[in-house]
């Protein structure tokens, strides 16, 4: 009998070729859509979920007294504390990300931005699966190194390097004592170079921040099954009183489950990239499964006379139900199969190259992923069921005498109604996604074009981070190139400095204005005499930092922004002193500069504080930038590129624009756009192919009555708009109700921006012709190529 | 075979109200041959759809083989109609997407009948109506007349003991409609009832009775042998 039913769906394709072809284009682009964004949520919850006892695997946060999560970083002492007195804490590691050395095998020389010190214990709270070497030992000695299995790669391609010596900094000698295995996208964290913290302890730079005031530590433990949490959260709160210096002792540090550690550092953008995906799968099915019934039910009613004739010669309500499931689950199954080529080859790589920096890079394993693959089974399953059975059912109850002498022709009446609610929800839920797509676009270009307070335009900027390996000739050989650029016609000014816009890191820091006894947490920079005005950022008060001022002086001033000049309540802050709340001495603010846009793209503008960074000199920086006339700018990089090739460094010379720099910090939402931009036209594009194939088959039961018509004096134009009028209907209904729907979506969406676009009616307008004119093409030829047909032709047919 | 007894359909929809089948009752003998005859509207497909279990009478008694049949379900006239009864239609339905021997086939699968078996009785039936060479065509593929040898060929397959044929004739040329009375008359002398609706006074007289119908009841009877 199962034959049986192949064949016949077979034939049934071969017979109804667009149908089929609209159902299957539609499935297969609308599966793969689903199919990517389905395991990109689906690798975002469950994240980390490969460590067995992640249950009993917990971190530490600090809490402010405002409350929320905080941060991650807590007092580089406590952990060792909490190790030594809470015995429930089976092992816990410090995660250090301090400073990356270049590890050097032969010629083979690399530097891993994910370096990481941990403690002797780390393996044992992490279980990574070890490639080579011993979990117990691995991280006991002070030099040991464990590589990831793609750094070993890089380092001694594929022999096992147990026991073989790395140079880190060309100075120390490590030791491999591990490998570990691959590490899947979704995790955590990811270290490619683990090294050790009794390493680290010894480095200057890092004894000296080791104390109970400065938090940068970030922790992760194992725990005891079975532990009162409650009660090591209080013992761990009970050091942080007794040890912690009094600027920080009512901070609250709190265990979390590490189970929560993927979302908790996901950000708003990266969460609305998982919600926004849900809503879309939800969307694109139910567009998917509408347009499904849609097409079948038009068709079944050309099969109403089959299944009546099949009935009379004794077929089951059951076996007429089991066949239309086996067309309908061919007909998905074998979309499912494209869609997965589909989406392997064009939508994964797309997808790894816009959001794998955030979400962590798509990767397949049949034995992680299995549930979802089960999953999208089971849904192959209930879509072809709901899709086959649904208009089945409505076709056997109708009358056999009826439907054996081709009565039923037509779906009329309450079916024609619950088509027209079909269509009209498909094309509602289209018709939202482009509104969202619009209006996400409108707010992009607006914070794109939107001012940032500094010069996004002209201002290249030099790397200075490129690892000379002679850092004394690199730097007098620097200050010769910096008096060139001070006599250079072209450089209207430039900048040596470690911050630059967009890259101003997470530093704060409390400062306190004795006179008022206000306190304001201040985000901390640096600035050279050049800084302001190579950025022309405007200094509306006060001076910016002067190079000939003796640099004792000039190092207790400070420049702040007006977001903090506001916060301290001042209405000019030139000349008055603030001291840190860590304590020091005070700081004269000399300077205040109109507000610009220095992190968080595009987010509000916190209060910032400016340090001056001294004499302008390779030590200590990051990046020249430079200032240059209009059109000069090349000649300029061209001699600074031939004057570095004279302090050779391990990275090669390299520059950009602060402008290319700025888009960087868009990529993540001009991703959410693309994809949004995709899944628009995706469910458009479903939903008019399924009004193509329906309106195909409505009309071919139509032929009489055009022709007719036509007989009776109809013109072709009287008669297309006819039979095109209720479906452009349907259409407008779905433009105007989908409005208050997109406008509750996106006005939500748009709280999370600072500087906001207000949502206006041409958005929707835009959005409504758009749509129309897709209904108008695909209604419009259909139904002109039916009315221009001979008359004497399809009444003969007839 | 058939008893039927003051049998009552009507059809409503909002507005009207159309009697189709008024008090009729008549009895159908197992081996007979009755055609039903009539003006358009009179009932005579009502009464072929009440026969054939595709349709339930509102009132009246419709006895099969001495079994009461008018209250069946929908489930019981299936099966009844699976062991019983055999269908030839004025416009063959036979469906398309099936090969003429699949077409055959498909009632002996529904009843469960073994493939083997099956393959046999299907040879069988079309060597009869002379349709053998045609076997793997598809019904698109065929006369008028050849398409209606399928069709009987179907009807006769799972040996009914009834056939109901709805105006067999009516889409075909004289030669050919006189081939499927001939075959229809060879059923019957074979052993089978055949009740047959037509407007033809040339196939009537094929049978051994005629109905006559009018307003949905009968006027007259005659009987021809």
């Amino acid at each position: 009998m199962i034959r049986n039913y192949l064949k016949t769906a077979w034939r049934q394709f071969k017979k109804n070729k667009l149908t089929t072809g609209i159902s299957v284009t539609a499935l297969v682009l609308g599966f793969s859509t689903v199919m990517v964004l389905a395991a990109m949520v689906y690798q975002f919850k469950t994240a980390d979920s490969q460590f067995a006892h992640r249950d009993n695997m917990y971190y530490l946060r600090s809490v402010p007294k405002e409350g929320g999560l905080g941060g991650m970083q807590t007092t580089y002492p406590l952990l060792g504390e909490i190790v030594k007195t809470c015995p429930q804490v089976v092992a816990a590691s410090h995660y250090q990300q301090w400073y990356q050395p270049w590890l050097k095998n032969g010629q083979h020389e690399i530097q891993d931005n994910t370096t990481a010190f941990v403690d002797t214990a780390f393996l044992k709270v992490f279980p990574f699966p070890l490639k080579y070497g011993n979990r117990e030992s691995a991280l006991a000695g002070k030099f040991s190194i464990v590589l990831s299995e793609e750094n070993a790669e890089k380092l001694f391609g594929n022999e096992n390097p147990l026991g073989k010596t790395i140079a880190a900094d060309d100075t120390t000698l490590l030791t491999v004592t591990g490998v570990l295995q691959h590490i899947p996208g979704n995790t955590s964290i990811k270290p490619g170079v683990l090294l050790t913290t009794a390493f680290l302890e010894d480095s200057p730079g890092f004894k000296d921040n080791v104390n109970w005031y400065n938090g940068f530590a970030v922790n992760y433990l194992r725990i005891r099954p079975g532990t009162d949490m409650m009660a090591l959260e209080t013992a761990i709160n009970k050091i942080v009183r007794l040890n912690y210096s009094k600027e920080r002792q009512w901070e609250q540090v709190i265990i979390r489950p590490f189970s929560r550690h993927f979302a908790d550092n996901a950000d708003e953008v990266g969460k609305s990239v998982v919600t926004g995906s849900l809503g879309t799968i939800l969307f694109i099915l139910t567009i998917l499964v509408v347009n499904l019934i849609n097409l079948n039910a038009g068709n079944l009613y050309r099969r109403a006379k089959e299944v009546a004739v099949k009935k009379i010669v004794g077929g089951s309500k059951r076996g007429i139900i089991v066949q239309f499931f086996t067309e309908n689950l061919l007909v998905v199954f074998v979309s499912l199969a494209l869609a997965v080529l589909f989406s392997y080859f064009l939508l994964v790589p797309f997808i790894n190259s816009t959001f794998g920096a955030r979400f962590g890079d798509m990767e397949f394993s049949l034995n992680r992923d299995y549930p979802l693959v089960l999953l999208f089974l089971l849904l192959a399953f209930v879509i072809a069921a709901i899709v086959a059975v649904l208009p089945a059912i409505r076709m056997l109850s109708l009358k056999i005498s009826d439907a054996v002498k081709g009565k039923i022709v037509s779906g009329g009446g309450r079916t024609a109604y619950v088509r027209n609610i079909f269509i009209t929800l498909q094309f509602l839920l289209s018709v939202i996604i482009i509104y969202v797509a619009i209006i996400l676009a409108r707010q992009l270009n607006y914070m794109k074009a939107g001012s940032l307070g500094f010069n996004k335009g002209d201002v290249a900027v030099v790397d200075l981070d490129l690892a000379f390996k002679d850092p004394k000739t690199a730097s007098s050989r620097f200050n010769v190139i910096l008096n060139k650029l001070r006599n250079h016609a072209d450089v209207k000014s430039f900048s040596v400095n470690r911050f630059i816009p967009t890259a101003y890191g997470y530093n704060t820091n409390a400062f306190v204005d004795r006179s008022a006894q206000k306190e304001v947490w201040m985000f901390q920079g640096g600035a050279d005499a050049g800084y302001f005005q190579t950025y022309d950022i405007p200094v509306s008060e006060g001076r910016p930092f002067d190079n000939s001022a003796a640099d004792s002086i000039e190092t207790r001033n400070v420049i702040i922004n007006k977001a903090a000049e506001k916060a301290f309540g001042w209405t000019n802050a030139v000349g008055r002193q603030i001291i840190p709340k860590s304590g020091g001495p005070s700081y004269t603010i000399i300077g205040v500069t109109n507000d610009f846009v220095f992190q968080n793209f595009p987010g509000k503008v916190e209060p910032l504080i400016h340090y001056y960074t001294g004499k302008q000199a390779l030590e200590g920086a990051a990046f020249l930038s430079l200032n240059i006339a209009k059109g000069k700018a090349q000649p300029v990089l061209s001699m600074l590129e031939k004057e570095f090739k004279e302090m050779p460094g391990k990275r090669a010379f390299n520059y950009d624009f602060i402008s290319d720099r700025v888009s960087k910090q868009y990529q993540m939402l001009d991703s959410i756009l693309k994809m949004t931009q995709y899944a628009g036209f995706i469910t458009i594009f479903i939903a008019a192919i399924g009004m193509l194939g329906l309106i195909t088959i409505l009309l071919r039961l139509k032929v009489k009555e055009i022709g007719v018509r036509k007989i009776l004096g109809g013109s072709v134009a009287g008669i297309a708009t006819l039979l095109s009028k209720s479906f452009l209907v349907m259409v407008m209904i779905a433009s105007v109700v989908s409005v208050p729907l997109a406008s509750l979506i996106m006005g939500a969406w748009l709280q999370h921006f600072t500087y906001r676009i207000t949502i206006s009616w041409w958005m929707f307008l835009g959005g409504a012709l758009m749509t129309l004119l897709v209904a108008l093409i695909t209604v419009g030829t259909q139904t002109i190529k039916a009315a221009m047909a001979n008359p004497v032709k399809s009444l003969r047919s007839e | 075979m058939i008893k039927i007894t003051n049998l009552e359909k009507i059809y409503r929809t909002e507005e009207v109200e159309t009697v189709a089948l008024n008090d009729l009752s008549f009895q159908v003998k197992e081996g007979e041959f009755v055609a039903v005859m009539g003006p358009s509207g009179c009932g005579k497909s009502t009464l072929l759809n009440i026969l054939g279990l595709l349709d339930d009478p509102d009132a009246g008694s419709f006895l099969f083989n001495g079994v009461e049949v008018a209250k069946f379900n929908e489930r019981k006239r299936a099966d009844m109609r699976k062991k019983n009864i055999g269908f030839v239609f004025q416009s063959f339905n036979l469906i398309d997407e099936l090969t003429v021997f699949e077409n055959v086939e498909l009632p002996l699968m529904y009843a469960g009948v073994k493939k083997s078996e099956r393959k046999a009785r299907v040879d069988e039936v079309l060597e009869k109506v002379q349709i053998m060479h045609r076997r793997n065509h598809f019904p698109q593929q065929l006369s008028g007349g050849q398409q209606q040898r399928v069709a009987v060929a179907r009807a006769v397959v799972n040996k009914p003991k009834l056939i109901l044929a709805d105006e067999p004739t009516g889409n075909l040329d004289s030669s050919n409609g006189n081939e499927v009375m001939q075959m229809l008359t060879d059923l019957n002398e074979a052993g089978t009832t055949i009740v047959m609706v037509t407007h033809s006074e040339h196939d009537a007289r094929y049978s051994h009775r005629i109905i006559r119908m009018l307003d949905g009841h009968t006027v007259t009877e005659n009987i021809l042998v």
